[in-house]
């Protein structure tokens, strides 16, 4: 792993200031279990809107289950759940009356493996949109482009909206389901390692995506490559053994880390 | 070389001839019916098997109305069999995770997969012959959906589980419902193994003879009537192979070889494109 | 690599926190409301216990449509040895010690066969070979029954009759014990032919199943056998089969239910008999065959009756057998049991 206090490497992004919006969703004492096994304990930190906030850490350490409680996708299996508060804009995400539709059309989520339906390229993002609107075939046509072309994905792919998504690369078919996840507007868009299947170029332009979409989006993203969480998050959080060790912007937790345990994971003297 | 080893060499060879020739003794029988019914199928076999109605004794006829009743008895089956079946297969395969019920769903409908299809003919005998009071094409359609039923339940069953719970997680975490999840996403992953399920199963159905006998009985002449006994197929062969005349015999013979053509075909297409296994 | 526009992202980040969200829709009026998914959770759910009440149903209308049967006869339905339509008396021994000896003969024939194909695919065949066998194994399940029937009587009997039961008259006929089961005019129709074309039939039921248990095996106890330096069968022996075994007999088991309730292929060739006979070489009877061929000759209450009670103990008994057969299958695990 690369040393990331290394200041040539810390510079290779534009300085940027600490970027806290206010607080879009506050995670409090939020505890997850597997069955009879917990996996989160006792989770407590705030992310901020409009901004790019990462979540780092070793294998297992629960990051997937954390971003998994957010909106609530865990619910599929009826072994699992999750006690504590997610809030959303003031409200208990994790409130039985919450509407699960509502919270999940605030919230997207992109998956490590690219999951195209299999649809027509076209059609794996109009099927999600017309739940939610009712579009002539026009406005429809309209909204897949300005999605696909937030995801960096229709030039590639404008001549043929109708082919099967399932013929796309890895790369094109991840960005197809970011652009499906942007297309219905959430307002937070979570993604669980988005790019760690994916070849270096896709990978650049997923990161260029967010980059540039991260005005209009509150994006969480889990990630093992800490060059690519100092690249892109302005808000860092560090965790270990199913806890939060550590949250802060990138000068706090690359270069000047409080907690011993965030130096050695940073600094690669971590397993 | 050691006379252990020897012996052991030796009881080995001897142990895997035999299963060769088991094999071998299997692919003879098949090879023998195939034969037979092709020979004595294409000897009988004339054009006019599929434009002239089924004769009296003695007269040249064909199959016409026979191979029409059974079509639509077919048909009716996967009109009423695939849309429970597949229904069935959904409960199990997406909403009884790790239930109870599921398992004893599970096991009653594979006990019906292997069900002797005579008991399901007096089951609709009872069911619907005797209630309405007559022998009718409907009987038979019912019969043959509920032997077709248990195959779609299966196949769909497994078909849906193998669709991997990442594409569910992605259609619900676009905050759709699960039945819309269910009909447009999972369904289309799964299509291709529901379909070979549903394929098989009509070519199982398709030379079912038992549960016809006393359901759709038979009927000499065409109807396009559902309500009225209707002729198909494995009836016509059962009657007229029975029967003491030669050219009722012939017909037969040709009835059998497009009914086996058929079946075969299906089976082994469907097993060729979708390389997927029979249940039964 | 593009910086990010900290001070743009910032202010918007702002903007968004403070303003409501503008753009938020509602789903289409219906579309995402928990009923479309209570609706769609309740008709699979009732499809699904459709199929535990069509079971229930089948078993119920038999027993229902066999009672005059039962309450006339008792057990002398079961034990009584006249089945006499003239009389409306109805013992049906004859078609269920049929069925048994029919059943019993086709198992001696295909638990061997089967075991050796299931052995030959596993340790014999090269494995380009194993799927074209496999696949014409199974096409022998494919072939309806009916074309077996029509087989049996216009092919088979006719050379068990010239050939093969005058040689068993010769040569087992003259036998203690046994000898009785192989005297009897050489006729081709009877116990024998239909018995071990029921077996043929039965074949790849149980040889496909076995094919998959064996397959179930853990290749490293295969392979650590095999480094020990045995020979094929010892592996086997000692290491397939015993793994296997509950589903081995599952597998038999699976195959003697369909053959219990097979229809068409003994009806053709078992003569519709309603004596006693303890030659195997004299036509005889079976559940199925009897109702196949008399159901629509029934011209009284109790003679349907007495068939459809027919029909439910073929249904009872298969349903025994074939419960049976899931239970042992079920230890081996999901794949072992695919071809219930
Ligand atoms: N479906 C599950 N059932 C039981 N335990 C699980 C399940 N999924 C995860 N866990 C456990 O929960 C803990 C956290 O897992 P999680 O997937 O959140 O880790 P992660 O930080 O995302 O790891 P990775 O970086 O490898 O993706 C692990 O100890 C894991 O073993
Ligand atoms: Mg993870």
């Amino acid at each position: 792993m690369m040393d990331m206090s290394n200041p040539a490497v810390a510079s290779a992004a534009a300085p940027r200031a600490v970027a806290a919006g206010p607080t879009k969703i506050g995670i409090d004492n939020l505890e997850f279990f597997y069955g009879k096994n917990r996996a989160l304990h006792g989770v407590t930190f705030d992310i901020p809107s409009g901004a790019i906030t990462a979540i780092i850490g070793p294998s297992g350490c629960g990051k997937s289950t954390l971003l998994r409680t957010i909106n609530r996708i865990f619910e599929l299996y009826p072994e699992q759940r999750a006690t504590g508060a997610i809030m959303l804009d003031g409200r208990n995400v994790l409130d039985r009356n919450y509407n699960l539709s509502d919270l999940r059309s605030r919230v997207g989520m992109v998956f490590q493996k690219p999951t195209p339906f299999a649809l027509s390229i076209f059609d794996n993002i109009a099927f999600p949109l017309k739940h939610y609107e009712r579009l002539t075939r026009a406005e429809a046509h309209e909204r897949v482009e300005t999605s696909l072309r937030q995801a960096a994905l229709w030039d590639e792919v404008k001549d043929k909206l109708n082919v099967s998504a399932l013929s796309l690369s890895g790369g094109q078919q991840q960005r197809l389901c970011i652009a499906r996840t942007l297309a219905v507007q959430p307002e937070i868009v979570l993604l669980d390692e988005p790019t760690s299947a994916l070849d270096p170029i896709s990978t650049a332009k997923i990161e260029e995506l967010l980059l540039e979409q991260c005005e209009n989006f509150t994006f969480v993203i889990v990630t093992h490559n800490l060059q690519q969480a100092a690249r892109l998050a302005h808000r860092t959080a560090f965790m270990l053994n199913g806890e939060l060790v550590e949250v802060g912007d990138r000068e706090r937790m690359f270069v000047n880390p409080r907690d011993s345990r965030t130096r050695d994971y940073v600094t690669g003297r971590f397993g | 070389m050691n006379p252990i080893v020897r012996n052991r060499q030796i009881v080995n060879g001897i142990v895997l001839v035999t299963a060769t020739a088991a094999t071998l003794f299997s692919l003879f029988w098949l090879v023998w019916i195939l034969w037979t019914t092709v020979s004595q199928g294409a000897a009988a076999f004339a054009p006019s098997l599929f434009t002239k109605m089924t004769p009296p004794p003695g007269e040249t006829g064909g199959l016409l109305n026979a191979f029409f009743g059974s079509a639509v008895m077919i048909l009716l089956a996967v009109v009423i069999g695939t849309p429970i079946g597949v229904m069935a297969g959904t409960y199990l395969a997406e909403f009884s995770r790790g239930s109870r019920v599921a398992g004893v769903i599970r096991f009653i409908n594979d006990i019906l997969l292997s069900a002797p299809s005579i008991v399901i003919g007096l089951f609709v005998y009872e069911l619907v012959v005797r209630q309405v009071g007559h022998f009718s094409g409907y009987a038979g359609g019912l019969a043959l959906a509920i032997i077709l039923l248990p195959v779609v339940v299966r196949t769909s069953d497994e078909a849906l589980r193998l669709v991997p719970n990442q594409v569910r997680e992605a259609a619900l975490a676009l905050g759709l419902p699960r039945w819309k999840v269910t009909t447009k996403v999972v369904y289309r992953a799964g299509s291709t193994a529901i379909i070979t399920g549903i394929l098989l199963a009509v070519a199982r159905i398709s030379g079912e003879t038992a549960p016809l006998l006393f359901t759709a009985l038979n009927n000499q002449y065409w109807t396009a009537n559902l309500a009225t006994p209707m002729a198909n197929v494995p009836v016509v062969i059962f009657q007229y192979a029975m029967s003491p005349y030669d050219s009722w015999h012939a017909l037969a013979w040709a009835g059998a070889l497009v009914v086996t053509a058929f079946v075969l075909t299906l089976s082994i297409v469907v097993r060729l494109f979708f390389r997927q296994r029979t249940p039964r | 690599m593009p910086a990010v526009d900290i001070e743009t992202a910032a202010a918007v980040a702002g903007d968004r926190g403070t303003g409501a969200p503008t753009l938020r829709r509602r789903p289409v009026a219906g579309a995402s409301t928990p009923p479309g998914d209570r609706l769609f959770g309740w008709l699979t759910a009732s499809a699904a216990y459709f199929v535990l009440i069509l079971l229930l149903g089948i078993a119920v209308s038999m027993a229902y449509g066999g009672r005059l049967a039962f309450e006339t006869f008792g057990w002398q339905f079961i034990t009584g040895r006249d089945w006499d339509a003239v009389a409306r008396k109805f013992g049906a021994f004859i078609p269920i010690y049929g069925t048994l000896v029919s059943s019993a003969i086709a198992m001696l024939i295909a638990i061997p066969t089967s075991l050796g194909i299931a052995i030959f695919l596993a340790e014999v065949a090269p494995r380009w070979l194993r799927g074209p066998i496999g696949i014409a194994v199974e096409l022998l399940a494919a072939i309806p029954s009916i074309i077996y029937g029509m087989w049996g009587l216009f092919v088979f009997a006719p050379v068990m009759a010239k050939y093969v039961e005058p040689w068993l008259n010769d040569h087992l006929g003259p036998l203690p014990i046994l000898g009785p089961l192989f005297t009897g005019p050489p006729i081709g129709i009877g116990m024998l032919t239909a018995g071990i074309i029921l077996g043929i039939m039965t074949i790849p039921f149980i040889a496909s199943v076995m094919r998959d248990v064996f397959q179930a095996v853990p290749p490293t106890l295969r392979e650590s056998a095999f480094a020990l330096g045995a020979t094929p069968w010892e592996v086997v022996r000692k290491v397939t089969l015993p793994y296997t075994s509950s589903a081995v007999v599952g597998a038999t088991f699976l195959g003697l239910g369909r053959a219990l309730g097979e229809t068409m292929a003994v009806t053709f060739v078992l003569g519709n008999a309603h004596d006693f006979s303890k030659s195997l070489l004299m036509p005889g009877n079976s559940i199925a065959a009897a109702i196949a061929n008399e159901f629509t000759e029934a011209d009284s209450d109790i003679y349907l009756s007495s068939l459809i009670a027919l029909g439910f103990v073929l249904f009872v008994v298969t349903f025994i057998v074939l419960a049976l057969a899931k239970l042992m299958l079920v230890r081996i695990g999901r794949n072992a049991g695919t071809k219930g």
